[in-house]
């Protein structure tokens, strides 16, 4: 495949006929986004590895019956997703999370964004660690469609709810993050206008 | 505080410290699997239309073949079980001991093939769907009407519905599912449920003036599904039933009691 890079439309359309190496195409594209969703689940980068490439098997054998003008981004997250929540609960790893080690303003190698610099370095120790201690409901809706920047369609789409269930449930995971960042415990969230 | 800021912030100014955040967070290496999903790829094609890619063998040993598998699998339980039910399409056996084994995946449709719009699943199977009033139209619905006797002409035709989770509706474990209704016609077997007596059990409930059963605890079900033979694990409490010539297999996370108020909605 030379010149124009391919779309992800025209690689599905290749690959539901078979052909291997725009399957591939799409997973060097789309593999660190579901290695992330998938990390969010499983908490073990190698429980998500393992899930990824589960994941992209699963979705080679269906792709004949994979819509070719559905985006394809979502459907492999969704497909993800699920295998991490699979293997999450048969291993029973639930150790705790992740987000707050992640947390790497002011330590990593890269420059923060000029919003996180908003941030103090306590700040963000603070969210994350919030974030950890949410239900999982609460917290992989937050997680996938801000700490992934996912669009609210394509978290309803991975999630498999409707868009106002995404709405409805962002509502809710930003007020019980609220009552996690009291001190611990749960406080009454802040009258909004 | 730190905390006493954050809290502060209104929603929209939340969201964006968050995504900041995601922005900035040492996130794990992404692992390169694009040459092992190659190496898997190469050795399988994509399936095309319903049914497995078996190359070169005739239709009807295809189904001779898949029926053989199906008994296998099916059979090996009965032979140790205390208990079999055959209940129109679906099977229940029961087996002494723990489960030891069972498989991972949760039934939530991914792998069920298209979705179908609730007219499509009626045309494809001739079933009248039967959508319980108590959940409403579902998030997604699959039908088949899949080979799965000797004869080409033996069919067992079925429509799957999916119901997403909701305040009402908690979500059925390992998915984001609230509700899952199986409906199934004719008495060729193509799913049964495999249960063990020391860590589930089955029994026979009321439902409406009829009856039913009500199974609780981990176990397997399988099910001949786009010609092919799967394995789910089920945790949540099922409810199973027959009207006339239909199997009825409802899902849910629900105990008994929310369970049977939403099948004794069924039209």
């Amino acid at each position: 495949m030379e010149g124009r890079p391919l779309d992800d439309h025209e690689l599905v359309a290749r690959a539901r006929d078979g052909d291997a190496d725009a399957f591939s195409a799409l997973v060097a594209r789309h593999q660190q986004a579901a290695f992330r969703v998938a990390w969010l689940i499983a908490r073990d980068p190698g429980e998500a590895e393992d899930a990824v490439q589960e994941a992209f098997v699963k979705a080679w054998r269906a792709m004949p019956r994979f819509r070719a003008d559905a985006p394809f981004r979502p459907w492999i997250l969704r497909i993800a997703s699920n295998e991490a929540r699979n293997r999450a609960r048969s291993t029973r790893r639930r150790d705790a999370l992740a987000l707050r080690e992640a947390a790497a303003v002011g330590t990593g190698d890269a420059a923060p964004s000029p919003e996180a610099a908003a941030l103090s370095r306590d700040e963000t120790e603070t969210l994350t660690r919030a974030l950890d201690r949410l239900p999982e409901r609460d917290r992989i809706v937050i997680a996938y469609r801000w700490l992934l920047d996912l669009s609210e369609a394509e978290t309803a789409e991975i999630l498999g709810v409707r868009l106002g269930t995404v709405k409805s449930r962002l509502s809710r995971a930003l007020r019980r993050l609220r009552e996690e960042l009291g001190d611990g415990g749960p406080t009454e969230p802040e009258a909004r206008s | 505080m730190s905390a006493d800021r954050l809290r502060r912030l209104d929603d929209g100014a939340l969201a964006e410290a968050i995504r900041a955040t995601g922005a900035d967070l040492r996130w794990p290496a992404t692992p390169d699997v694009e040459p092992a999903v190659r190496r898997s790829v190469a050795r399988s094609r994509p399936r095309a239309g319903v049914g497995p890619v078996w190359p070169a063998l005739p239709r009807r040993r295809r189904l001779v073949v898949l029926l053989a598998a199906a008994l296998v699998l099916l059979g090996g339980a009965a032979l140790a079980a205390k208990l079999v039910l055959d209940l129109g399409a679906v099977t229940v056996t029961t087996i002494p001991g723990r489960p030891t084994g069972l498989p991972t995946d949760a039934i939530t449709g991914d792998d069920f093939g298209r979705p179908v719009s609730i007219k499509e699943a009626e045309r494809l199977t001739g079933l009248s769907a039967r959508i319980p009033a108590a959940l409403g139209p579902p998030a997604a619905v699959w039908a088949e009407q899949g080979p799965v006797g000797f004869d080409p002409g033996d069919t067992a035709p079925w429509i799957a519905m999916a119901w997403d989770t909701r305040d009402d509706l908690p979500p059925i474990a390992g998915t984001l599912r609230g509700a899952i209704l199986f409906q199934f016609r004719g008495e060729t077997d193509v799913a049964a449920k495999v249960l063990y007596a020391d860590a589930g059990s089955i029994r026979p409930v009321r439902l409406g003036t009829g009856h039913a059963f009500w199974i609780t605890g981990p176990h397997a079900f399988r099910a001949i599904v786009d010609g092919r033979l799967r394995e789910y694990r089920v945790d949540g409490g099922v409810l199973l039933w027959q009207e006339d010539d239909e199997t009825f297999r409802l899902e849910t996370a629900l105990p008994l009691a929310g369970a049977r108020a939403i099948a004794e909605t069924l039209p």
